[in-house]
Parts: structure tokens; sequence; C-alpha cells
């Protein structure tokens, strides 16, 4: 457990956003994507992902629609508008500016 | 965007769907984490325990779906209304008490709201008053709306700037129809002046240029007068005697006309040319007031006139004021006097019945003492609230523990 590291604030919705870049997906797979795409460090708390996604729904950068997953089972899939395209991209361009200033700063002098 | 906003809509309107969707997507994932657990070989009651407990408080992350919703504010609005309604019915003497108190501070800063707009605020029932304008020669604080027949003609508007009209107004003349005989102040008005007001006729038609140009003798009576004078409200067509020569009803004017004049009491016009056959006629024993000043024409060499106009809409107001001064050539001004154009749409004011001066000032504190009034209403209101509220604490206390959201 201790090689686990929580989400860091903020960042939960850059995630979600790159994840849902390949396609439509429910919240179940997506918190095992986001361990698997991780490699197992990173665990997203359920309590905080259902939360984030009815957020960028409202902010129209997902569309939500019901659909079957395998087993034929009803679950709610969530892909990405060309609103959360742009989102995403503009999230992006930012995290990467900033972890690059951090990594300047945390650089062993 | 649109998007956005549909899916506040639907969790606004459709809340018992929204709220469904939600379980059973939280279910689904519950269902999911249990299956993986036990495909990892855990007994599946064992895992159903494990993925619930992994999941924490259910009740939690609702919430907080809803709260990212972002519709949290109305529907709290709409529970809090329902609450207060609730409260209101247990404890019917507090709420008619705060009601009444309420009602009685709102009507009280209503009522005296209402008087000082009518007396103060209230424009000209007019479309649109802000146009209206009165020309008179200003010195200093000072001025004065008189003008003689020949200034009014000098000051002709040029064209594009709108259209002056001149009034005159005598009192004490005499109506009459059949036996009745009322006495009035009369307005004669050239023919410019009711296409200037942009009143639209009730029954019949308004005085027009022609009817100026070629003496008619034809009358516009206020709704109420004509009222009062004919007993009911056929008036269009009726022949009156006005000192003695007859005129022929014409229109009616609203109600909410009461002349250009402040406070203004418009009861009666005719044209400014027919003038001459009112004082040709003479007066009867019965005629009361002076008589007319000229016999001959209606175009006084005294100052008898009030010229008042409109402005052209695509015309700025300053502007307008540039293009008069052209009169001055024309216009016998004393040294400091100037010509300008006065706002009237709340009428012309400074008349002998103009009582917005003294009356003004009373007004103004009156409805302050009013709002004082609303503002101490309101605080013993919040003061009850808050001694009740705090007898209360308990019952909020288990509310709380029972799970009722923190607004």
């Amino acid at each position: 457990m201790s090689s686990r590291t929580d989400i860091l604030q903020g960042t939960l919705d850059l995630i979600v956003l790159k994840l849902l870049q390949a396609g439509p997906a429910n919240g179940w797979e997506l918190t095992q994507a986001i361990q698997v795409a991780s490699q197992g460090v990173l665990s997203v708390n359920y309590g905080t992902l259902y939360p984030a996604l009815h957020r960028l729904e409202a902010r129209g950068w997902v569309a939500a629609k019901w659909g079957t997953s395998d087993k034929n089972r009803r679950a709610r899939f969530y892909a990405l508008t060309a609103g959360g395209r742009r989102q995403l991209a503009a999230e992006q361009q930012t995290w990467e500016r900033f972890s690059r200033a951090l990594g300047l700063i945390l650089k062993p002098v | 965007m649109l998007r956005a906003l549909a899916v506040r809509l639907r969790s606004l309107l459709r809340n018992q769907a929204v709220e469904m969707e939600l379980d059973q997507e939280l279910q689904y994932h519950l269902e999911r984490d249990t299956e993986r657990l036990a495909a990892q070989g855990m007994d599946p009651s064992a895992a159903r325990d494990a993925a619930r407990r992994s999941f924490g408080n259910v009740q939690v992350v609702k919430e907080a779906s809803r709260d990212a919703r972002g519709v949290r504010l109305l529907e709290h609005l709409g529970r809090d209304c329902g609450a207060g309604l609730r409260l209101a019915r247990k404890h019917p003497g507090f709420a008619t008490v705060v009601v009444f108190s309420f009602g009685l501070g709102l009507g009280a800063t209503t009522a005296v709201f209402n008087l000082t707009y009518d007396v103060l605020l209230a424009p000209l029932a007019l479309p649109h008053p802000e146009r209206l304008t009165a020309v008179v020669r200003t010195s200093g604080d000072k001025w004065d709306d008189a003008f003689t027949w020949e200034e009014y003609q000098a000051l002709r508007a040029p064209p594009g700037v709108g259209t002056l009209a001149a009034q005159r107004t005598a009192s004490q003349i005499t109506i009459a129809y059949g036996t009745s005989r009322e006495y009035v102040n009369m307005h004669f008005v050239d023919g410019a002046y009711f296409p200037m007001l942009g009143l639209r006729p009730l029954a019949g038609r308004l005085i027009a240029p022609a009817d100026d140009r070629r003496q008619m003798t034809v009358a516009v009576l206020s709704e109420r007068f004509a009222h009062t004078l004919f007993g009911d409200s056929s008036a269009v067509g009726r022949n009156i005697t006005i000192r003695g020569a007859s005129f022929t009803v014409i229109d009616v004017t609203p109600r909410s006309f009461r002349g250009l004049e402040y406070p203004g009491q418009f009861t009666a016009a005719i044209p400014l040319s027919t003038m001459p056959l009112l004082a040709a006629a003479g007066l009867r024993e019965d005629d009361r007031g002076t008589p007319l000043d000229l016999a001959t024409t209606s175009h006084s060499p005294r100052r008898a006139y009030k010229i008042v106009g409109r402005l052209a809409l695509d015309r700025p107001v300053a502007a307008t004021a540039l293009d008069l001064t052209f009169g001055r050539c024309c216009v016998r001004l004393d040294a400091p006097e100037r010509l300008t154009l006065l706002d009237i749409r709340r009428g012309i004011a400074g008349g002998k019945d103009d009582f917005r001066n003294t009356m003004g000032a009373i007004l103004t504190i009156l409805l302050a003492g009013m709002a004082l009034v609303l503002a101490v209403v309101c605080t013993n209101i919040a003061s009850l609230l808050l001694v009740r509220t705090s007898a209360r604490e308990r019952e909020i206390a288990l509310r709380l523990s029972l799970g009722a959201p923190h607004a």
C-alpha cells in the first residue's frame, strides 16, 4: 500500500479526459484503467471519481449515455465531447508546463 | 454550452430519474468490483462486503455527485421553501405575526413610494415623453415661458429639429350643453399641438392643422369632462356652446392625459384661430371671467403663448438647443436672457398649482421614514427568528445526525 499514491488534487479531470480520449468508458472501467495505466501507482477513490464525472458532464466536456457492458448489463458510458477535447488539450499543456517547471526546481544541484 | 445546460435542466426537472440513474451507476460499479474480488478467489459474500467497504459511504458519494451537477442552489431553495411552509403551519400564531408585520412594512413603503413616484417621478403619459420640450427664456435660475405670436412665428423650428406648437390658456370659459353649464380652463392650440403630442384619437379625430387654418369650430374634450357634461360616454359629434359660439366635439382625450402643465387639468381644447369667434360672441350675463383680450385676432401682441415641442427622434438634444438660437434675432431678450429648451417630460413646472417644490422634501422624508420602518421590521423579525432557532438547537442537531445536508 505504501507504494500507492493518491491522485494529486486537480489532476483527476485531466486523467479522466485523457483516458476517455481512447473511447467511451464507464466509471468502473475508468478506475481499472487508471490503475493499469499508472502501473498500479495511482488508485482513484470512487468517492471522487463519480462526482468528477458528473462535474465534467455538467460542464459539457463529457456526454453520458446508457449502454450495455459485457455480460449484457446496463452501464453508463462517458464519451469526450468536442469541448472536452479542447479542454483536454488546454489542461495537458498547462500540466506539462507545470511539471517541466517543477522538474527544473527539483533538479539536483 | 448547450449540452451543459441540458444536463443541469434535466437534473432539476427530472430529479427522480437522475437520482435513479446515479443509484444504478453506483450499483453497477459495486457489482463489477465484487466480481473482480471473487475472480481473485474470494468467497462471494466476503467479496461483496469488501467491495462495499472499499466503496465507503455511498450517501457521501451521491451527495458529492449531486453537488457536481451544480444545481444545488436551486434544489436547496425549493427545500428551504418547503421547510418554511411546514414550520409556518406548525406555528400559525408566529407566522401570522411575521406576515402581518412584513405586510405592514412593505405596504406602507409601497404606498408612500407610489405617491412619491406619481408626484415627483412619473413622466407624462405620452409617447416618448423625454423628447417633449418647452421653449423658455432663461436668466440665471429664473425662466419665463411666455412669448408673443410674432416670436413664435420667428421660432418655427428648421426642418429635422422637431415640431413646435403654441398653446394659450384662458380660465373660466363657459361651455354649455342643453341646460348644463360649466366653467373650464380652456386650451387654445394651434394645428401642430395634437400631432406634436402624439396622442392617439380615441373615438374620432383630434384637432389637425387644417382645423386651425380654416377656423373650424371643433373641440376636443377630456373624457372626464365629457362625461360630466353629457352624462354618458358618447361625446363625438355633439354640439356644445362655448361662450355663445357653437362647436362640434370631434374627440375625447384619455384620462391619463392631463395636459403639459403640472399638475395639469386638461379639460377642453379648441383651435387657436377660433378665439375671435368667442370674443365676438360676447359675454352673456351668466358668463364669468375676463373678456378675451382681442376681439379681432387670435394673434395677440402680448406674451400670451407657451411654445411647446417635440424633438425629432434622430436628433441629439444639445444640437437642437443650438439650432434654436437662430431665433435670437427675432425674440426680444433682455441683457442676460437666453433662449433654452426645457425638459418637460414630467410636465411644465412652476405653475401656480405646482406643489412639487414644497411637497418634494416632505415626500422624500416620508419615504426615508417608511424605509426605516421596513428596516426595523426586518430587524425585529430576524431577532425573533434567531431566538426561536436557538431554542431549536436540539432538533437541528438531531436532523444533522440523521443525515440532513449542511446547506
